[in-house]
């Protein structure tokens, strides 16, 4: 299984992004199956509508976010991941944002093997293979 | 005259997160079901979830132009202030 990562979102739907090819190549794989099922939460849904609209433009920001709501399966953070997260933004010692911790802890509960991301942050975790 | 029940199916599970099932089990006693129907609506549920139908390979990408080159390096900058 594999988590996406806002930065993969924004690199592969924009051309003149630093790292657009190697999301292309990276999606190419998911949609191969080369990591199993994909998926993204509703926090990261939000983290991409957020920098597309105050980016780019709301327009764009919409139509991307019609893209991943009908390209990704998202998983809603309930009550029980939201605590899981707060616990480890309040302890750990990482430059984390909480929506990163989330990341963290879905992939931990769920037993997510990869996670692409362009976050360099990620690969202090050792648990966590970053695809990138 | 024959009856037939519908007795359901015995499962066991391995690897389920302990806490993530405490809280489910604790919200099925909270709604007077039992652990078999409660978790009959939660794979209902999960079934009935709609499969994305459309290929990455089908998005149309477009140049969003000067100044958001590394967008995708600066999520966190953008919308926290940074790390």
């Amino acid at each position: 299984m594999i988590f996406i990562d806002a930065s993969v979102f924004l690199a592969k739907d924009n051309l003149s992004d630093v790292h657009h090819q190697k999301a292309l190549a990276i999606l190419e794989d998911v949609e191969k199956d080369k990591y199993g099922s994909a998926l993204t939460s509703d926090y990261i849904f939000n983290e991409v509508v957020g920098v597309t609209c105050r980016k780019k433009s709301k327009e764009k920001a919409i139509e991307l976010g019609r893209k991943i709501l009908h390209s990704t399966s998202l998983l809603n953070i309930n009550d029980h991941l939201l605590e899981k997260s707060w616990n480890l933004f309040i302890e750990s010692g990482f430059n984390f944002s909480l929506v990163d911790c989330t990341i963290i802890i879905v992939n931990e509960i769920l037993k997510i093997e990869f996670l692409a991301t362009f976050d360099k942050e990620f690969k202090k975790i050792k648990e966590i293979q970053v695809v990138d | 005259m024959f009856y037939m029940f519908n007795v359901g199916t015995q499962i066991t599970v391995r690897d389920v997160d302990s806490d993530a099932f405490k809280e489910f089990k604790a919200e099925a006693i909270k709604r007077g079901l039992t652990l078999g129907a409660a978790l009959t609506i939660a794979i209902e549920k999960f079934n009935s979830e709609k499969k994305p139908k459309l290929k990455f390979s089908d998005w149309k990408a477009t140049s969003w132009g000067k100044g958001t080159e590394h967008l995708s390096e600066e999520v966190d900058e953008i919308l926290y202030g940074g790390k």
